[in-house]
């Protein structure tokens, strides 16, 4: 087998900042933050009550985040399409989280008791549709369909 | 002999390789970490405890690099590593 080409062996840390509300997390979206949740489903991944949600934005695409939720088995990947906009994703709100995968968008939720899984990938092209795929990139849910 | 802490996933997303720090692990190191292909490779293969000479190996083997430069690139990779957290001692 042909040997691949060599690239530095980089490792690079980017410490962001975490806000706690009471009974949630605000995520700050700029970059990308990381949540706690004390209402979590016990997914195996981490201890119930230590649910770490991870957000993050591509520089290129500042309005389409990348959330990568460690709720529930199996790991969901999220990618904002067109429509994360019009769901009002924006630095620093306060999410709430869904247990139902059809119903998984963006709701800023003062209150919210159970933080957001952000889990619905928007297709560029769809109008209010999309896919959830799981940790493998198979999609698991057509919502255009 | 190196081994990685299981407190630290690795996961591909849009084409990096992004290690997310779980359970007891959040509280030390937050934020974002980036991996380059080749640290990703390293990493990958500490699911096992591996020796110095092991690591090196395999990555001669793998990519097109000389093992006196990916030794001295894994040593200072596990050193960062080790310094964040996410190695344990086999």
């Amino acid at each position: 087998m042909a040997k691949k080409k060599y690239c530095p062996m980089t490792i690079e840390h980017e410490s962001l900042e975490m806000n706690q509300a009471v009974a949630g997390a605000c995520v700050y979206m700029s970059k990308g933050g990381t949540m706690n949740c004390e209402d979590c489903d016990d997914c195996g991944l981490v201890p119930k009550g230590s649910h770490t949600f991870m957000i993050f934005s591509n520089p290129e695409r500042p309005n389409n985040p990348i959330g990568i939720s460690m709720q529930n088995a199996p790991f969901k990947e999220y990618i904002g399409g067109s429509n994360c906009y019009d769901f009002g994703v924006y630095e620093g709100m306060v999410i709430e989280q869904t247990d139902s995968a059809r119903d998984g968008y963006f709701d800023p939720c003062p209150d919210n008791q159970n933080p957001v899984v952000l889990y619905q990938v928007a297709a560029p092209s769809a109008s209010g549709g999309g896919f959830w795929y799981d940790e493998n990139g198979n999609i698991v849910y057509n919502a255009t369909s | 002999m190196f081994q990685r802490n299981e407190d630290f996933l690795l996961r591909e997303i849009a084409g990096e390789y992004i290690i997310i720090p779980t359970g007891k692990s959040v509280s030390k190191v937050s934020g974002m970490i980036t991996l380059s292909e080749t640290s990703a490779f390293i990493w990958n293969l500490l699911d096992t405890p591996r020796t110095l000479e092991e690591l090196v190996s395999k990555t001669v083997d793998a990519y097109e690099v000389p093992a006196p430069r990916a030794q001295g690139d894994i040593s200072q990779l596990l050193a960062k590593l080790s310094a964040m957290g996410m190695l344990v001692m086999g």
